[in-house]
């Protein structure tokens, strides 16, 4: 069943049985008052004519005067039409059609002054009872009023129905304006399911425009805030994607050229006679192309670990940096350039290995820009290790994509020198892994400065990694 | 889910229609009238016809002789009467009922009086715009004032629907008093609502006659509402002495008030015409009777004859027998009431039945005029033969009963009040007795021991006395089943 069609159908029971009961609860409660009038109107009228009728010292002895007297006496009281009398076990007067002293309390009787009343239904009309018994000796004699509320029955009648009118157009009313109301409150529910079809169909772009302030109001933003965010979600996966696909177009790309010359190296050795001179330089050549191919599978592989999780541990920027320095030493002494390491008793979470990695990408890049007798610092400054070179620095447009795997801004020089396009891809990825940020700033024929920024709360670092 | 709310429904649906308390069953009694007729069904064994039955009833003396005087002086009784039950040894009891003048005995009349003769019949003119504020005006003031109660009506309910009936009637009123139509008349009766009551009327204004014919389709509790009524005149209506005083009833309640003019009594059985008149007491009552034989009637015998010579203040004089007559029920009489219940009790359910009076006019030319009021049908008979109570026993009711009801009224007002009755007949005859709290106008004719007589009532010590009830009637009426005293006014 529909919400809506549950809120006015729930709503339609719980206020029927709150209109019902409250007419319900009227008609008792005016029955109650009206019979209660009728009562005291009774009561004070059979007080009168108990006096009129009761005012004898004695009674014939003669059983036939007797009754003749009693009915004479009962008949003579004006406004006695509604009465009974009852005398020595019989009726004298009775015209109500049914015996109303059995209804009557037993104890009432005269020397006490006290009336008694009953309310009773007979041949379904509704009768109030007052009597009283009285004793002279040896008659016994009660005296009935027996009114008819068929009158009082009528007016009830009348006001259930009018009740019963006035409920039905009170509930009726109040389901059209329920059902109005819901129509109203729940077309925002509308939008929103159109809106996560639409979205479900792709229209990234699609928002929902409620300006209401109440929970569908609040629903709608939420909506809002998650369309933004699956929208973001998907243009960054579809960003991925488009990395994703673009390094495996380079990849087979890179892959290509020295596979190519394996091959072709490797066939001419194989099909060809050559000279010793001329195999030599082809296995040199294989065995350089193999170099590369397994340079290249490594720092793949590193690309690849990186995206499991980076297990961390405070490492002093000092050990950090002597082990960079350890590792490029080689490099620094065949380019002639200096490496210059600064620290100030700072500690990182890091990965020791996967640092000293990023680290030594970045000084190898150093030394290829710089020119021989110059100086490569390696700076650690509270939140940040800095790399700075004085080289020839990188051109601005080619700032942004340096980063990407297998950009080379020279790729023939970098290819000359060993490079394989993916030393800062993997840079970037370590210093991701770690939460961190990589920057670079650079001019031409300046200099070049890679700053690795890490964020300040360190125990989140595993979340941002993912 | 929706099963398990069915269920707690069904549950406690059931729950709440056992709470219902078990009403006790109430016993079922007779009402006054079907005790009555009960009383007498059950009379084993049922007494065949049998005159000295009521022989055994009879006193030894045939004449009922009685003196009595209260303590207070103030209320006697003086007896002096014959004693009469029925000839025919038996009397019976019946149920009654008030049916009015149907359309078929209306034409039944109507072709006896008229004769195949082209008559017109009167159709009276609606009221005017005028007249209906007139009367709107008075009853306005009615309820205002809340004295609908002394104005005749039964509550002030009855007030404000009268009013809402003729504002009802005021938007078609017509503004100018429209002239008396007059349509040929074939004796069918024709309809007019009055406050809302529809009323059947044939009334035929001719020279030769003026009859006048109506039965309320439902009587209601106004006493403007009467049951039905016959009025016959011979000739044109009597200018002279205006409508009412044409008929028999008009000149009835004129001699009330002016009993100063000669009035007696004279014996139905008297052959012997009276001060030039042209017939007899006994001619004049048969001329009644054969009117009623003519329309079909049989059940009428003649109760009294008055002779009466009236001078209107106007000057004209009249000397008339005046003749009431009453039904009979196997030759047993009933009881000549003559009055009419104009009202009921104010508090009462019951509707007004004025008992049936019969009067007629006989002049030197014959029957001067006929008037019949709320006819009563026997609809069927309970017994034939009833047992009644003994004559002793009822004049053993009546002396102590007598002063019962009569001796309040001396010490009632602010002066003393001397009653004196005089009582001139004990009968048994039938008389009617209503039943209560009824939605129609039914009842039973029951055997009653009536004692007939006068009352003069004196208002003070130094008063002139005021013969209240100058003619013979119903001082006092014992129901010869139960030994109770019937209520004349009430009707029971």
């Amino acid at each position: 069943m529909r919400l809506k069609a549950k809120i006015v159908l729930g709503t339609s029971v719980f206020l029927l049985a709150a209109v019902a009961l409250c007419c319900i609860m009227f008609l008792c409660f005016t029955r109650e008052q009206l019979e209660e009038k009728a009562v005291e109107t009774a009561l004070s009228e059979y007080q009168n004519v108990w006096n009129k009728f009761y005012g004898w010292m004695s009674l014939p002895e003669d059983p036939l005067i007797e009754r003749s007297f009693l009915k004479q006496r009962m008949s003579s009281i004006a406004n006695t039409s509604e009465y009974t009398l009852y005398a020595n076990g019989d009726y004298l007067i009775n015209n109500c059609g049914f015996a109303p002293d059995p209804y009557l309390d037993a104890s009432a009787d005269a020397s006490e002054e006290l009336y008694t009343y009953a309310l009773m239904r007979f041949e379904g009309t509704s009768y109030l009872i007052v009597g009283k018994r009285a004793e002279v000796y040896p008659t016994e004699i009660s005296i009935c009023l027996v009114r008819s509320l068929s009158e009082l029955d009528s007016s009830m009648n009348a006001l259930t129905n009018k009740s019963i009118a006035i409920g039905a157009a009170v509930s009726v009313l109040s389901l059209a304006l329920t059902y109005l109301f819901c129509t109203l409150s729940l077309k925002g529910v509308k939008k929103l399911s159109d809106g996560a079809n639409a979205l479900a169909t792709g229209q990234m772009h699609t928002r929902i425009d409620i300006r209401q302030t109440d929970e569908i109001g609040a629903l709608a933003k939420d909506f809002n805030l998650m369309a933004d965010a699956i929208e973001r979600n998907m243009d960054a996966l579809c960003e991925q994607n488009e990395r994703k696909q673009q390094f495996i177009n380079d990849l087979s790309h890179e892959m290509k050229t020295p596979v190519t010359s394996l091959l072709i190296n490797s066939e001419t050795m194989a099909l060809r006679t050559v000279s010793m001179e001329d195999m030599r330089r082809m296995a040199n050549r294989i065995h350089e192309q193999a170099q590369w191919i397994e340079r290249l599978s490594q720092k793949l592989m590193q690309l690849v670990l990186l995206q499991s999780d980076v297990d961390r541990s405070p490492v002093p920027a000092a050990d950090l940096f002597d082990a960079v320095r350890e590792t490029v030493l080689d490099s620094l002494n065949r380019s002639f350039v200096t490496l210059k390491t600064e620290a100030h008793g700072e500690t990182y979470s890091i990965d020791f290995d996967l640092f000293r990695s990023a680290l030594v990408n970045l000084i190898e890049n150093a030394i290829k820009a710089s020119e021989p007798n110059s100086t490569v610092e390696l700076i650690a400054n509270e939140d940040r290790i800095t790399v700075r070179d004085h080289g020839r620095g990188i051109p601005k447009a080619e700032i942004e994509r340096i980063t990407e795997p297998f950009y080379m801004v020279d790729r023939s020089r970098s290819k000359k020198l060993g490079g394989s396009g993916l030393g800062l891809a993997l840079v970037k990825e370590i210093v991701r892994a770690h939460g961190a940020t990589l920057s670079i700033e650079s001019e031409e024929h300046v200099g070049t400065s890679m700053t690795i920024l890490f964020q300040t709360a360190n125990d989140n670092i595993k979340e941002t990694t993912r | 889910m929706k099963i398990k709310l069915l269920s707690i429904l069904l549950i406690f649906s059931i729950l709440l229609l056992a709470c219902q308390p078990t009403p006790s069953e109430p016993v079922v009694i007779q009402k006054d009238t079907e005790r009555l007729v009960d009383t007498v069904t059950q009379q084993t064994p049922e007494p065949e016809a049998d005159p000295e039955e009521f022989a055994r009833i009879l006193p030894v003396n045939e004449r009922y002789m009685y003196e009595y005087i209260s303590d207070n002086g103030l209320f006697r009784i003086h007896a002096n009467a014959d004693v009469q039950v029925p000839d025919s040894g038996t009397i019976p009891m019946t149920h009654v009922k008030m049916n009015g003048f149907s359309d078929e005995f209306a034409k039944r009349i109507f072709d006896y009086v008229f004769q195949n003769k082209e008559v017109y019949m009167r159709v009276n003119s609606p009221r005017t715009k005028a007249m209906i504020s007139e009367e709107l005006k008075t009853y306005q003031e009615i309820a205002n004032n809340g004295t609908w109660e002394e104005n005749g009506f039964v509550d002030a309910q009855e007030v404000d629907e009268l009013i809402e009936f003729l504002k009802g009637l005021y938007a078609d009123a017509p503004d100018e008093l429209e002239p008396i139509k007059k349509e040929p008349a074939d004796g069918s009766m024709i309809v007019e609502s009055y406050y809302g009551i529809d009323t059947h009327k044939l009334e035929i204004e001719d020279e030769s006659a003026y009859l006048y014919i109506t039965r309320s389709e439902l009587p209601n509790r106004n006493h403007m509402k009467t049951g039905a009524t016959l009025y016959y005149t011979r000739g044109i209506l009597d200018e002279a002495y205006g409508f009412e005083e044409s008929t028999s009833e008009g000149l009835r309640s004129f001699q009330n008030w002016y009993p100063e003019y000669d009035t007696y009594l004279v014996d139905t059985a008297d052959d012997t015409c009276a001060y030039g008149q042209t017939y007899s007491p006994k001619a004049a009552a048969e001329l009644g009777l054969k009117f009623f034989r003519d329309i079909g009637v049989e059940d009428v015998a003649p109760r009294n004859v008055s002779y009466l010579y009236v001078a209107h203040p106007n000057g004209v004089t009249k000397s008339l027998y005046m003749i009431e007559y009453v039904r009979t029920v196997d030759g047993n009489p009933v009881a000549f009431i003559p009055f009419s219940q104009e009202f009921t009790d104010s508090e009462s359910v019951e509707l007004p039945w004025s008992y049936e009076m019969i009067y007629a006019m006989v002049d030197d030319e014959g029957l001067k005029s006929m008037s019949w009021r709320d006819p009563i049908d026997v609809t069927d008979v309970v017994s034939d033969h009833v047992q009644v109570m003994s004559y002793e026993d009822a004049i053993g009711v009546f002396q102590s009963m007598c002063a019962v009801v009569y001796e309040p009224y001396t010490t009632a007002y602010e002066r003393e009040i001397h009653i004196d009755l005089s009582i001139e007949h004990v009968e048994l005859n039938l008389i009617r007795v209503r039943e209560r709290n009824a939605d129609e106008q039914v009842g039973l004719y029951v055997p009653a021991w009536i004692f007939y007589g006068k009352e003069v009532m004196q208002f003070g010590e130094y008063a002139e006395p005021d013969l209240t009830k100058p003619f013979t009637q119903v001082l006092f009426a014992i129901n010869a089943i139960d030994g109770s005293v019937i209520d004349l006014d009430k009707g029971y």
